[in-house]
């Protein structure tokens, strides 16, 4: 049976990701106190719903003690945020993701059950800042304080050599994850295009070709090092 | 030769360079693309669909900064221009 969805709070990031779920075809849940964004997001989405997420009965009227997974996403309001986490795990709400607005608020939302924390104004931070200084980095997720996830254009090096030969395990101790290739078309007018397809687990014979970028897990001092090459 | 006869001939030879260009974008070689379109772009009067090629074969070497000058370039000279405008956008993000 697929996965029913909430969305506590409309605000932008809210309405984002209530609307992405909904073009996925998924059951959405969306309320907010506002009206008014109830009734901008009433067209796109069959589920909006105007009411007080403070209060117990009104969550269980609109039938959110049914929903599998809920977004709690507040804005400004920490109180009211920390209330809504708790109430949405009382009513049996199986997995509550809370997007919070600092440590503070992660640290408490943590303790009063939250499944997930997402923290997106400081995880776009970072990834802006690797991006800004170093623009050949198109994507950065830190795995953990040493294991790191990025996308970086291949090396002029590596151009038109086989993973197999390039070893890059052996020489640098990094996985390729994936390779993005842009891939020339003709499209329906003639016009010469390029397309971007993803090679997920690239094997052995594999090529390196030209604008290609990789997705390499590894340290970070090992992923610096490659770039180097 | 005077003046007037020379022009065709430019004409022929940056229509030839972007033809090239064009068949090394096809086979991925978007670094010769680039090198053959550095003459075709010197000149100040290079039509939108020479912009859009340099952009894609720039774009294709991850050259993305240079590759959205471009793009902005096709849709100042044909703001209906919506290759350029999708790469455009995409670049942006």
């Amino acid at each position: 049976m697929p996965k029913i969805f909430a969305v506590v709070g409309l605000g932008t990031f809210g309405s984002a990701v209530a609307l992405e779920l909904a073009k996925r075809g998924y059951e959405v849940f969306a309320c907010d106190r506002d009206s008014d964004k109830i009734e901008e997001l009433g067209s796109e989405l069959a589920n909006a719903v105007e009411l007080d997420a403070t209060d117990e009965k009104s969550l269980r009227d609109a039938g959110l003690d049914e929903v599998d997974t809920a977004l709690v996403s507040f804005g400004d309001s920490i109180a009211d945020s920390l209330l809504v986490t708790m109430l949405l795990k009382e009513i049996g709400v199986r997995e509550v993701v809370v997007k919070v607005s600092d440590e503070r608020h992660a640290r408490l939302v943590k303790r009063i059950g939250a499944d997930r924390v997402i923290y997106p104004e400081r995880d776009m931070a970072v990834r802006l800042v690797e991006n800004l200084l170093s623009p050949r980095i198109f994507e950065f997720i830190e795995l953990s304080d040493e294991y790191n996830l990025v996308e970086i254009a291949a090396p002029k090096k590596m151009i038109g050599k086989k993973l197999a030969g390039l070893n890059l395990r052996k020489r640098f101790d990094v996985n390729v994850i994936a390779i993005k290739s842009k891939i020339p078309v003709v499209n329906k007018k003639g016009v010469p295009d390029i397309e971007e397809k993803i090679n997920i687990a690239p094997g052995a014979e594999d090529e390196i070709r030209e604008g290609d970028n990789l997705i390499i897990l590894g340290k970070e001092k090992d992923i610096t090092k490659l770039k180097k090459m | 030769m005077s003046k007037k006869n020379k022009e065709p001939e430019t004409i022929n030879h940056n229509q030839e360079r972007l033809e090239k260009a064009e068949f090394y974008i096809l086979n991925q070689r978007f670094s010769e693309a680039i090198k053959t379109l550095k003459a075709v772009m010197a000149a100040k009067d290079a039509t939108p669909h020479a912009h859009y090629i340099y952009g894609l074969a720039l774009e294709g070497s991850n050259q993305q900064e240079e590759a959205k000058k471009h793009f902005r370039k096709v849709l100042e000279l044909d703001p209906d221009h919506a290759e350029a405008r999708e790469h455009l956008d995409r670049l942006i993000g």
